[in-house]
């Protein structure tokens, strides 16, 4: 399947990007295709782009706080968790899977 | 005829009227003998005499409060006069601003002592600090409740007693004062109970009592404590209550004096103590040996009473408003954190870590300090820079010199002319210059003769109000007028030359004249001191200070007049710029980082130079570390800051080469704004600013923590040790406040704590290797024994190349190589090395 994904934490400094490392880590491990965007302390990087979302079966929003640009994912089903769950227990996530409607 | 005016006015003072403006106003009003002042507060109806402090602070005078002031008597209109001008023009000003006190309900107790659950109780932290010791519970003073005579009572004979036991305490005070060895807080505290001792209201209560009710001498003195005493609890501030503590001070060296006592209030201590007591008085603090004074714990007496006023001159640690102190005993062990307004009662294992934690840190600091004392400032390529420091007091030379300042390159003498109704004798003065030369032990002091004028007014000069003081008659231009006192001043530094190094610097200086006419003046009273025999510094220097543009360009002229030249920037650039910095329409227009005072900056080192002459800078500009490039670059042998200042410029120094510094100050002059300059010192401070994110004095692969509190101190702390914080408390703050939205435990035994805080100075990464694994309330419930602690420094922008090495630090702890390595490598040589590889560094 192909994923997109966003990142964001509280500060910014850590865990936006464990857990971006924790999804394609594990992404890869369960055969998947991955991108994920984060959005920290050095502002977005790996930016999700139209072609990206528009391929995508799925967003993983892994965020404690509000996401910037969220409006780019209308329509997407996606897979809300807390960013602690991407380290704690990443494959969980993916095992979440919605249909698409 | 008998005349009588009236003035309505509210009250100006921030801090209502206690004994300090209530002296200042009773100074003015005792000048009057044939006029009745009062003074009504219409928002109580109570009614002073003006000339009585204690009845003026028993008037209970708040901010804001309207007032009547009442002038009678034959031909009293001059009076009136001179006393509204007081009250319009000196009287708003005549008060210090005092300190605020964090209340009970802010009381921040750090991680670590709160995790170690020792008992303590809580007050307010009057004089921040910490100190360990042994209770000495000092019992209050107490008046007797009344005195028995004895013998039957002869008016006469008691009133005799009252007029000798006033007059001798007097005295006592005076010749204290006049001792050479009480600090300036102290004499300030001391002259307040000598306008106690004489207060007339409280003397003529006294006399009335023994007249009327035939009582005795010391029954008089106990009632009329009372009544005052009375009168001043009724006060709604707090500020003005203290004032009992005064009064019952002064009443009890009268009776000591009239009947002789056992009870001496000398207090006795060995070893070192925490004292603790309802309310000290003042006497009883002085008579203290100060160094087994480990801390004050005061049940009563606020951030103004001048027991604590005195504390926080001594830098005692001292917490006050403790309500519950019956839990202390004599004898007792305590700890007194007055940092956060504690007290400990009883210690346990861990928080004498939490103590020898912060002792280390007192020492490190210590020893940085001590490192600067006796170095000189350096750039790089091995300049020196002169710091020394701008003070005001002889006690503050003491602490410039503690503080690591090579000398005073100001001494500010106004203060000794201020706020008094005489200028100061030549002994008073005597006493403080030689107390100057002797605290700074050879090095060199700078005192500035007297600069009255312009917005510094004393009553007893007849200085008119101008409407444009900064141009008019101030500094040097006074003193062929007030002659006299120039020549006492300058007599009393010469004779206190001999003690140790003074210099003398005349401010204000416009004109040639003016330096000849002192020079003139000093040559005579050298003769003088000659004829007498009075030891002096024969080759004592002599300067000015540079403040008026006209200087600048005679500075050619100026050389074999004087020694020195000593830039004053605060009144340079509003003279140079034409700028009043009190406008607010122009103050906008105040740079001192003008590329034009630049150039005349430059102007006056290089004449300088040329002519042999030592130039340095006080004011302002000296003081910020940030102009550091321009003023190496313009070539100043000496900077003199205020004294915190001292230590920060000093450690500086070494970041800057010269040559540079040089260049710098070169394309400073020639910028086209006052932005431009700045954009080039941000430059300049961006490329300095690079100090590594990790380096081997931040990684410890042994580190003795008990808890999480521990390791996020230690952590903090090892930044401190590495002078990236100057704040750890701080910056362990805003480690917990990221702690509070999730732990960061994330498994594995591993915990990353980090914070983006304006506490360091620098990104930086802490590796910690604990020796026994911690609880971190991690994710997987393991216990840590890895701790990474990333902090970043506030106020960076998204984009910053640096910061890309904490993501990917973060990436990396997520795989099990990555943390297996950190595990196992042998040393933090080794460590350093992988991180080095990992992260691109």
């Amino acid at each position: 399947m192909k994923f997109i994904a966003v990142t964001a934490c509280p500060t910014g400094i850590a865990h936006t990007y464990m857990a971006a490392e924790s999804l394609e880590k594990t992404a890869k491990e369960l055969g998947h295709e991955i991108k994920v965007e984060t959005q920290g302390a050095m502002g977005i990087e790996n930016e999700l782009r139209p072609a990206d979302i528009k391929g995508a079966d799925a967003l993983i929003l892994a965020a404690d706080i509000a996401i910037e640009n969220s409006e780019r994912f209308e329509g997407i089903p996606r897979i809300e968790v807390p960013v602690q769950l991407a380290l704690k227990d990443p494959k969980s996530i993916f095992a979440k899977v919605p249909n698409r409607s | 005829m008998p005349e009588v005016y009236e003035y309505r006015f509210v009250c100006p003072l921030p801090n209502g009227m206690h004994a300090r403006p209530a002296n200042c106003l009773e100074q003015v009003v005792a000048g009057f003998a044939d006029s009745q002042v009062s003074l009504t507060n219409l928002s109580n109806q109570k009614t002073a005499n003006a000339k009585s402090i204690l009845s003026l602070v028993g008037a209970d005078i708040k901010a804001g409060d309207e007032c009547v002031l009442k002038v009678e008597g034959d031909n009293c209109g001059p009076a009136y006069k001179e006393i509204v001008r007081f009250l319009q023009e000196k009287f708003p000003s005549c008060d210090d601003v005092l300190p605020q006190v964090a209340s009970v309900s802010e009381v921040y107790i750090p991680p670590v002592l709160r995790a170690a659950g020792v008992p303590m109780i809580f007050g307010c932290s009057a004089v921040s600090g910490f100190g360990k010791g042994k209770v000495v519970i000092v019992e209050a003073l107490k008046l007797p409740s009344g005195i028995d005579p004895r013998e039957p009572v002869r008016p006469d004979q008691e009133l005799r007693k009252i007029e000798k036991a006033v007059a001798e305490h007097r005295s006592d005070i005076t010749i204290k004062l006049g001792s050479g060895r009480l600090t300036s807080v102290e004499s300030k505290v001391m002259e307040a109970h000598l306008s106690i001792a004489s207060d007339v209201e409280f003397l003529d209560r006294v006399r009335c009592l023994i007249r009327q009710r035939g009582i005795c001498a010391g029954q008089a003195i106990i009632e009329s404590f009372e009544y005052f005493s009375e009168i001043l609890k009724a006060a709604q501030s707090e500020l003005i209550r203290e004032r009992i503590v005064d009064l019952q001070d002064v009443c009890s060296h009268l009776l000591k004096k009239i009947y002789g006592s056992a009870a001496s209030d000398q207090i006795v201590l060995t070893g070192p103590s925490v004292c603790v007591a309802d309310n000290l008085t003042p006497s009883q603090f002085i008579s203290m040996d100060k160094t087994q004074l480990s801390g004050l714990v005061l049940m009563h007496g606020g951030n103004t009473s001048h027991t604590v006023i005195l504390a926080r001159s001594f830098g005692i640690p001292t917490v006050t408003g403790i309500k519950d102190a019956t839990v202390l005993s004599n004898g007792q062990e305590v700890v007194v954190d007055a940092t956060y307004g504690i007290v400990i009662t009883e210690m346990n294992a861990q928080a004498e870590r939490y103590y020898a934690a912060e002792h280390r840190k007192q020492e490190f600091q210590q020893r940085c300090l001590d490192d600067f004392r006796d170095k000189p400032a350096r750039t790089a390529d091995g300049v020196t820079l002169e710091v020394m420091a701008n003070v005001a007091t002889a006690d503050e030379v003491l602490m410039a010199m503690a503080g690591g300042a090579e000398g005073v390159g100001l001494f500010r003498t106004e203060m000794l002319f201020m706020g008094r109704d005489s200028a100061p004798s030549e002994e008073e003065q005597f006493i403080e210059y030689k107390k100057a030369a002797e605290y700074a032990a050879g090095k060199p002091v700078i005192i500035r003769t007297f600069d009255i004028g312009g917005d510094k007014s004393v009553s007893y000069l007849n200085l008119t109000s101008e409407d444009n003081p900064f141009l008019g008659y101030r500094g040097a231009r006074v003193y062929r007028e007030y002659e006299g006192l120039l020549k006492n001043q300058l007599r009393a530094i010469l004779r206190a030359s001999a003690f140790g190094c003074l210099k003398i610097m005349i401010p204000m200086v416009s004109c040639l004249e003016e330096v000849t006419y002192v020079r003139s003046l000093l040559d005579r009273i050298k003769t003088e001191l000659e004829v007498r025999s009075l030891a002096y510094d024969k080759s004592i220097s002599l300067g000015i200070m540079v403040e008026v543009p006209s200087i600048v360009f005679v500075i050619g002229q100026l050389a074999g007049l004087v020694d020195f030249l000593s830039i004053g920037t605060n009144d340079l650039t509003q003279y140079f710029l034409a700028i009043d910095r009190g406008n607010e329409r122009v103050s906008s227009l105040y740079q001192s980082r003008h590329p034009g005072l630049l150039g005349l900056i430059q102007k006056i080192v290089d004449d300088a130079h040329r002519h042999k002459l030592w130039v340095g800078m006080c004011g302002e500009m000296a003081g910020q570390v940030g102009h550091l490039p321009l003023l190496l670059g313009a070539g100043l042998d000496e900077v003199s800051v205020s004294i915190p200042a001292v230590a920060a410029i000093k450690a500086r120094c070494a970041e800057y080469d010269s040559r540079d510094c040089r260049t710098i100050f070169e394309r400073a002059v020639s910028a086209k704004s006052a932005g431009q300059v700045d954009m080039i010192l941000a430059e300049r401070q961006r490329e300095s600013a690079v100090q590594p994110v990790i380096e081997l004095s931040l990684i410890d692969l042994d580190a003795d923590c008990i808890n999480k509190e521990e390791a996020i101190q230690y952590a903090s702390d090892m930044l401190y040790y590495n002078h990236r914080t100057e704040k750890p408390a701080e910056l362990e703050q805003d480690f917990w406040q990221r702690e509070s939205v999730y732990s960061t435990g994330l498994g594995y035994g591993f915990a990353i704590p980090h914070c983006k805080t304006r506490a360091v100075c620098a990104h930086s990464i802490c590796v910690l290797r604990l020796k026994q694994p911690i609880i971190w309330k991690s994710t997987d419930d393991n216990p840590v024994d890895v701790v990474i602690a990333m902090t970043i420094r506030d106020g960076e922008t998204a984009g910053d190349t640096h910061m890309k090495i904490f993501s990917k630090l973060a990436r990396h702890i997520m795989h099990d190589d990555f943390r297996g390595m950190l595990r196992s490598l042998q040393d933090r040589q080794a460590v350093l090395a992988y991180l080095q590889e990992k992260l691109a560094l």
